[in-house]
């Protein structure tokens, strides 16, 4: 794995670049493209894993933090969906430069997965997405967090002295600006044409409504959908689980195997 | 303000980001900040506080080493059998064996909540390159103080059972086996703990000994600790037999949770970290300058006199 920062001199972003370890080099790099706010922290061990494992299988692979999150540079109070869309290219062409890959798979954790959908609809070397509990509703992933923050604030064992958040904004202790919450609150992967991959890979921790909506919804569009319900750890919506962290070994097995034998 | 990510420690295993004030901010002769790792959660701590408080420290001229232990985030998942307190002293010393060969700092002041308290403590005890350290939610001790608060917040519970006299003796047998207990670093019945607590008396002993070296302590402590520490004074009824000579300072973050969720909370932590690291090595500008003025002289001094000592004295005056 090698570390590193990368991008615009002003804005770098935090990188990880994981080589691939076996003979069988694949001739499609991967780009893993985080949650953020506190399902970043949850995720991160867990998305460092994933990479391993797919350096293994014979991908390069890179993960890296959007503007304003983790180790990049910037505050979160600058954090846009515009902006995480801009590192993914970013992040996209690093790798094709540094590994000599001409195609890339992305594979979105949640808010990451919508982020990749929409990289995914401008660029033609992407040829393959993985929806990883993907957000299928932007709205209502907003009021989810919402909901959990409140909840959090109102639990007398961790604040005693009951608690408002300190800015208007502030949603789990992490800034979402109007014009970040604007530009989630507009998602909606169930609606039009969302993703231009080749293939794609849905997989989930658990059955839910809006997951077999998507798969249809992808399907019906021509895109063939490979659907996977792998009961593991997610829990995004539970307040018990805010801050423990994701250990979904299963998951993470499933998307190295389905993309291993899918991709070349 | 300039990031670096560094692999360190065997084969690399380690990872840490260096945060570096700009040249002209960067304070010659300051001691390195150590941003340990809170937990399970990676380098950049939770609510990315450490790289809040990274980039803070730079804009006043500290430099800063954020990083993950092993197993945690970026790290390698450690191969040997160590206890995992003794595995997080040692690389801890990686840490700083890594920084004083590429940046020739000698001295470190680590800042570490809860887990990367404890962590801090110990490596401070063993470690003489640690001048200073910030400890959040570290080792806390039962009371006869926290008890009177505890039972008097439950005292709707207990209503008119505390009429009765046999009922406060009954009390007062429990709570006096419970100081004892904690006093022991024993945990208590009933309790969801996964913190080892050394002996009172141990960390008396051990506390001494860092005054006696000019280590210079920060503890904090918030109302996350519901089942350890409840009032601003508890740090005094703990430790306060010690001679503290100057050198120890507690802060009582009343309304902050154990990850300092709120964003108005972390502000506030980390102006008093700040604070209190420039009050430590950063004199106010004006005595800053004459000192700078009279450490100038000094080294022309040294070089003149000789060369050999050209090499240590051309730190002080670049």
């Amino acid at each position: 794995m090698h570390p590193y920062y990368f991008g615009d001199s002003k804005k770098l972003l935090f990188g990880a670049y994981h080589p691939p370890h076996s003979q069988g080099t694949k001739n499609t790099g991967v780009i893993v493209c985080y949650p953020v706010a506190q399902e970043y922290i949850r995720a991160y061990r867990a998305i460092r894993q994933l990479a391993v494992q797919l350096s293994r299988a014979g991908f390069h692979t890179m993960r890296f933090d959007y503007y304003g999150t983790g180790d990049s540079y910037g505050d979160d109070t600058e954090s846009s969906l515009s902006e995480w869309k801009a590192n993914i290219h970013t992040a996209i062409d690093e790798l094709k430069d540094s590994s000599g890959v001409r195609k890339v798979c992305l594979i979105g954790l949640r808010l990451g997965a919508a982020l990749a959908a929409a990289v995914s609809i401008r660029r033609a070397d992407v040829a393959d997405v993985v929806f990883w509990d993907p957000v299928v509703n932007g709205g209502h992933y907003l009021e989810g967090q919402k909901t959990l923050y409140q909840l959090m604030l109102a639990d007398r064992s961790l604040f005693p002295v009951p608690r408002k958040p300190s800015a208007s904004d502030e949603i789990l202790g992490f800034s979402f600006s109007g014009k970040l919450r604007n530009e989630i609150s507009q998602i909606n992967l169930l609606q039009g044409r969302i993703c231009e991959a080749k293939s794609i890979f849905l997989i989930v921790s658990e059955q839910r409504d809006e997951y077999s909506h998507l798969c249809d919804s992808l399907n019906a569009s021509g895109t063939h959908v490979h659907y996977r319900v792998v009961n593991g750890p997610g829990e995004w919506d539970r307040a018990e689980k805010i801050e423990i962290e994701l250990m979904p070994a299963e998951i993470i097995q499933t998307i190295t195997h389905e993309i291993g034998k899918e991709l070349r | 303000m300039i990031e670096r990510v560094y692999r360190f420690g065997k084969d690399g295993c380690l990872v840490g980001v260096l945060t570096e004030p700009e040249v002209e901010v960067y304070k010659e002769g300051t001691p390195i900040v150590l941003l340990m790792p809170a937990g399970r959660i990676h380098r950049v701590g939770p609510h990315r506080l450490n790289v809040t408080l990274a980039r803070q420290l730079a804009s006043l001229g500290f430099m800063s080493f954020r990083f993950d232990l092993g197993g945690i985030g970026d790290s390698e998942t450690p191969r040997d059998s160590k206890p995992s307190e003794e595995r997080a002293v040692d690389e801890i010393r990686e840490a700083m064996n890594f920084l004083s060969r590429n940046k020739g700092v000698g001295q470190f002041v680590p800042v570490g909540l809860c887990s990367g308290a404890d962590d801090a403590f110990r490596v401070a005890i063993v470690d003489p390159r640690i001048v200073a350290a910030v400890l959040i939610d570290g080792y806390a001790y039962r009371t006869w103080g926290f008890y009177a608060r505890h039972y008097l917040r439950r005292s709707r519970h207990y209503g008119q059972c505390l009429l009765n006299l046999s009922k406060w003796q009954v009390l007062f047998k429990r709570v006096y086996s419970k100081v004892s207990a904690s006093n022991h670093g024993s945990t208590v019945e009933g309790e969801a703990d996964f913190r080892i607590l050394p002996q009172k008396k141990t960390v008396i002993v051990e506390l001494k000994k860092m005054i006696e070296r000019d280590v210079n302590l920060l503890f904090i402590y918030t109302i996350g600790l519901p089942d350890y520490y409840n009032y601003q004074d508890q740090f005094y009824d703990m430790f306060g037999s010690i001679d503290f000579r100057g050198k120890v300072q507690y802060q009582y973050f009343g309304e902050a949770n154990h990850i300092f969720t709120l964003a108005s909370d972390r502000n506030r932590l980390i102006q008093s970290i700040c604070a209190w690291m420039q009050a430590r090595y950063l004199p106010r500008k004006e005595e800053w300058e004459v000192e700078q003025t009279e450490i100038n002289r000094t080294a022309l001094g040294q070089v003149c006199a000789g060369s050999s000592t050209a090499s240590a004295v051309s730190r002080i005056v670049s």
